[in-house]
């Protein structure tokens, strides 16, 4: 199926979980947040939240600012 | 003690992790500075890249972080972004800022607002960078933000209280803490903020980007209690139009 992650299309396998992405885009989960469809998704439910086609997925990251 | 919300602060100065040269440079400043709450900002991770662990060390060192919505442009994008941190840190305070004009980086105050009332309702610390304009203040602190961060002079600018006709009183007329946020370029510009009663400061610019980081954050400390310490004693003397002796107006040397 064909997703979306931060602005880049994305080959992935069906039924692929949110928490095997971030595995396979090498994301290790610290002070990492998700959002799929501009929806917050808690980190709870990373390893049950299954993708869908189409999905848009934002992954953001804490760096330094004012 | 600075109160903000539910939490005691025993320093006065707020810095920003921005613009350090190093991380471990960054690092060794925010000791130095004393301060307890450090602003940090998102932004999307780099598939395929190394990450810093940035925060960490931060945590480790027993401090307060406050991301920023630094890049929202409208109330729905720094809604969505304090968000977004909440999940990355794992806390509910956020300094809302919304500066869609990228010349002078001013905030926008009607999206500030708006957005200021959401995320309280979502059960946000809000800490609002806004305009030296009282009556916004007022506004936000209405819309039950936990503290007020009026701007010096524009963001980088390192031009000092600009504004500090309208900061007198913002500070006259708050109920909540105001930390004077942006532009705050020298340590006696901390000091003067303070004087005039101002709870806190912002500081990031200014000591980042300074030749020796370390040594001005601790400046930064010190002037930060100087100008609480002045406050506290009663403040800035009155202005006189004329001289007024110091010394005794004795004659003894009249006799010469």
């Amino acid at each position: 199926m064909e997703i979306n992650v931060n602005g880049r299309p994305l080959t992935a396998v069906a039924d692929l979980s949110l928490q095997q992405l971030l595995q396979q885009q090498g994301v290790n989960g610290k002070a990492i947040a998700v959002a799929i469809n501009d929806d917050v998704v808690h980190r709870e439910q990373w390893p049950t939240l299954t993708l869908q086609p189409g999905d848009r997925v934002t992954l953001v990251t804490v760096v330094a600012g004012g | 003690m600075l109160k903000i919300a539910d939490r005691a602060f025993s320093s006065r100065l707020l810095v920003g992790s921005g613009k350090y040269r190093s991380a471990q440079v960054m690092h060794d400043a925010i000791a130095a500075s004393g301060s307890e709450l450090i602003t940090f900002a998102l932004k999307r991770v780099e598939l395929e890249q190394p990450q810093d662990d940035l925060v960490t060390p931060i945590q480790q060192l027993g401090l307060q972080l406050l991301p920023n919505t630094s890049g929202a442009k409208t109330a729905e994008q720094a809604v969505f972004a304090a968000k977004l941190a909440r999940q990355a840190l794992g806390t509910d305070w956020v300094k809302l800022e919304i500066h869609p004009d990228p010349n002078y980086l001013l905030p926008d105050p009607v999206e500030t607002l708006t957005a200021a009332e959401q995320l309280v309702k979502q059960g946000f610390v809000v800490l609002p960078y806004c305009g030296a304009d009282p009556v916004l203040c007022k506004r936000l602190e209405e819309a039950g933000c936990a503290a007020v961060m009026p701007l010096g002079a524009p963001i980088g600018s390192n031009r000092g209280l600009i504004s500090r006709d309208f900061l007198q009183i913002i500070v006259e007329q708050a109920q909540v803490p105001v930390i004077i946020d942006a532009g705050i370029g020298a340590p006696s510009h901390a000091a003067e903020a303070l004087e005039m009663g101002a709870d806190a400061v912002l500081v990031n610019t200014a000591i980042a980007t300074a030749a020796d980081p370390v040594a001005m954050a601790e400046a930064f400390k010190l002037a930060v209690l100087a100008g609480y310490q002045g406050r506290q004693a009663g403040g800035r003397a009155p202005s006189i139009g004329r001289a007024e002796a110091s010394s005794p107006m004795t004659n003894f040397l009249e006799s010469l």
